[in-house]
């Protein structure tokens, strides 16, 4: 799977998560509400949706693992809730702060976006993972506002169900962009990734920000379900002089990195085009500068 | 600088846009009109409360209007007024009065204590009033009370000293009357400039929040603010009142500026000021466009046919969250048209054609179990032979293919030669073929060998 049709499906779980936000929280009648209190729950809601539904994205239609899938999709959910609480409020006191309009609105669901993209540091716990995280959902939040606010523009003078239908369309595209967008910034910032030249993940392309693990298990950054690779096998990570890759004491097998066989707890520089040998897969480095 | 370009046209074109959707403005004041929109007063959104003041042609406010006479529209919509009340209710002022040192001068804080106290005898039961004075720093003398004695006795401890803190005391003001209900006033007096950014004082006698910082947070809070300059007129390098900051003052917080030449004529103007506000109009309506959407909505209010004042406000929510299971399922159809796509384009082109067999790695490395330092066997793999290229002095091999000169003698070396592509063509019925192709896509026959050059090596 190429990393464009992975942006496109977190773009589309994205657009699910703002959705189901949208109808849980849409179902209680928070218009009654004070506005804090009840931007404190959309918030809430919509965290937990577009967080949750990102964050499955990768269990769910990259590594096909409902079991990872749900335990993702928790994880991100519990942090997306958290970041979505504090960054409606927080939105919503920009929009107020400028008087709404388009300035206002994207303005506000930057806020969201980018908290958004930062709470995948309370799931990851990688600082540079978490910021260009963060940096994508500005960037979604910026272009999911300003579809927002032409949504609402353009169907200003229509009834009350078109107004229903424009809420529920316009944090689709919102959930839609921060879902696109966060990690499209990280595969744009990250300096390397990884690409599976064959086997069942053939194509599967992993951006490497601060590491990235190996392995069988389902919880590595690039799964590789071979049955010659250990549970974790080896983890490449970013270093002040490069990339390096690091056998796992896990790994029985070693790894081959180039025409160089490294045996566990062994570790090597990695070159922009150098191939990794993990059980019978082969792993492509590529290294931007 | 890639990923910058990456992101400069959606930046660029988000730009582009500001225009298109950039809210209109509300129509300028309407200068003929005889009605005023004091306070647009959203707090029971969707129904929104008007406090217009209507003044005769001798300048003093009209009474005895019924809601009749009036005609409010919100976004050209005409509204029924639901609830109409001839004063303004219970009024909630904060008198913000100037005491730098200047005030002392010319009778000037004994004209302004006479005002306050003028005004602070208007007061009707139910009226709340503040008293916040300012030098260099700002003080509450009095919080929201409706005690006139209790009023008139800070009025009588105010003392002249000190520099000019302006735009900090309106940052008070306003902060005071932010969760005050009903019609809010404020009323700001000062016979001098702000020191900040001053040549007449020091800037430590100034204020921390710079003029436009003042006007912003007054606008937030959508608080007019009556400016009253008094005194000298001044400005620039000259001592005195800076007209052109309180006019902005008071054009940009849809307020109103006063001028008094002398602290004579002051209680007058407060009780005119305060009359005018006791005898407001309060009509309340519910918006023709009840939604939680966050936009702004101007309205107009025409006294008898006359000209119409304007005003506005922004309703207040980023966003109405009211879900419908039927719009859900509606929007939940493209979703799962979207997550099935990609597999059903690639059912079709899988059966269309014959998928093309990826590079030759299906050879895997024959990896024995490592235990510690122990490499048993060498793994054998199938490897696309990549002609290392060397040094054409020293036979070293090139760190890199490509490379223009080499890492152990430095000798320079040749450009490389690219070859031009090979077609391939199927043996059996001569269809081109791509170039890692094992079988042809038109007429199904294998090729013998594998396409490229490859080699079986040990590493």
């Amino acid at each position: 799977m190429n990393k464009t049709i992975q942006i496109y499906y977190t773009a589309v779980l994205g657009a699910l998560g703002g959705l189901l936000g949208w109808w849980v929280v849409g179902s209680v009648a928070t218009g009654a509400w004070n506005v804090w209190l009840a931007y404190a729950l959309i918030g809430l809601g919509l965290g937990l949706g577009i967080g949750g539904c990102v964050a499955a994205t990768d269990g769910a239609l990259i590594k096909r693992s409902p079991g990872r899938a749900l335990r993702d999709g928790l994880a991100g959910g519990a942090a997306g809730a958290l970041a979505g609480l504090a960054g409606l409020l927080l939105a919503e006191i920009g929009f107020l702060s400028i008087g709404g309009g388009l300035l206002g609105r994207t303005l506000g669901w930057m806020a969201l976006g980018g908290l958004l993209g930062l709470s995948d540091l309370l799931v990851s716990r990688r600082l540079n993972r978490a910021l260009y995280g963060a940096l994508g959902g500005l960037a979604g939040g910026l272009m999911g506002g300003a579809l927002y606010e032409g949504l609402t523009q353009l169907f200003l003078a229509q009834s009350d169900r078109a107004q229903v239908v424009v809420g529920g369309i316009g944090l689709m595209l919102l959930g839609a962009c921060i879902g696109a967008l966060i990690p499209l910034a990280r595969q744009a910032f990250s300096r390397g990734e990884l690409r599976v030249l064959n086997g069942e993940q053939a194509g599967l392309v992993r951006e490497v920000s601060d590491t990235a693990t190996i392995g069988r298990y389902d919880g590595c950054d690039l799964y590789l379900p071979d049955a010659a690779v250990a549970w974790r096998h080896a983890l490449v990570r970013r270093t002040s002089q490069g990339f390096a890759v690091e056998v796992l004491p896990q790994s029985q097998a070693g790894v081959t990195v180039g025409q160089r066989r490294l045996a566990p707890g062994e570790a090597a520089p990695l070159r922009g085009g150098e191939r990794i040998w993990l059980g019978e897969t082969a792993v492509e480095f590529v290294g931007r500068r | 600088m890639r990923r910058i370009l990456l992101l400069l046209p959606l930046v660029l074109l988000l730009l582009a846009l500001v225009p298109l959707f950039r809210q209109a403005s509300p129509v300028p004041s309407a200068g003929q009109s005889p009605a005023r929109v004091t306070q647009v007063d959203t707090a029971h959104y969707p129904n929104v409360t008007l406090y217009v003041g209507v003044t005769g042609k001798d300048g003093r406010p009209v009474g005895g209007l019924s809601a009749g006479d009036f005609s409010v529209t919100e976004d050209g919509q005409p509204v029924k007024i639901d609830d109409f009340a001839g004063g303004a209710g219970p009024v909630s002022t904060v008198l913000v009065i100037d005491r730098s040192g200047s005030m002392d001068q010319n009778d000037k804080l004994a004209g302004a204590q006479a005002a306050a106290r003028a005004f602070v005898e208007q007061m009707r039961p139910g009226d709340q009033t503040e008293l916040i004075t300012f030098n260099q720093r700002t003080s509450i003398d009095e919080r929201f009370t409706g005690s006139q004695d209790d009023l008139l006795r800070a009025i009588d401890d105010i003392d002249a000293d000190g520099g000019t803190a302006l735009y900090d005391s309106m940052v008070a003001g306003v902060d005071a009357l932010k969760s005050a209900s009903g019609r809010r006033a404020l009323l700001l007096l000062t016979d001098g400039q702000d020191c900040r950014g001053s040549t007449i004082c020091p800037a430590v006698y100034g204020s921390r929040r710079s003029l436009d910082q003042a006007i912003t947070y007054a606008e937030q809070q959508g608080q007019a603010v009556y400016v009253i300059g008094l005194g000298e007129r001044g400005g620039g390098e000259r001592d005195g009142i800076d007209e052109s900051v309180l006019r902005r003052i008071a054009d940009a917080t849809s307020g109103e500026y006063f001028y008094a030449p002398d602290g004579d004529q002051l209680a007058d103007l407060y009780r005119k000021l305060s009359a005018g506000i006791q005898q407001e109009y309060m009509l309340t309506y519910r918006s023709p466009r009840p939604f939680y959407d966050g936009t702004r909505r101007d309205i107009r209010v025409s006294v008898g046919g006359a000209p119409a004042a304007a005003g506005g406000y922004v309703e207040r929510h980023l966003i109405d969250v009211r879900s419908d299971p039927r719009v859900g399922l509606l929007l939940l159809l493209p979703i799962v048209g979207a997550l099935v796509a990609p597999a059903l384009l690639r059912r079709r082109s899988a059966s269309g054609e014959q998928p093309p067999t990826p590079v030759s790695l299906d050879s895997a490395p024959d990896i024995a179990p490592a235990l510690g330092s122990t490499i048993v066997q060498p793994p054998s793999v199938l490897v696309i032979a990549a002609d290392v290229a060397r040094c054409t002095s020293c036979d070293a091999p090139l760190l890199r293919a490509g490379a223009r000169f080499c890492a152990e003698c430095g000798a320079a070396q040749p450009a490389p030669q690219i070859e031009p592509l090979r077609r391939i063509f199927c043996d059996q019925c001569g269809h081109p073929m791509g170039d890692r192709a094992r079988f042809c896509s038109h007429c199904g026959a294998s090729t013998p060998a594998p396409i490229g050059t490859f080699e079986r090596s040990n590493v």
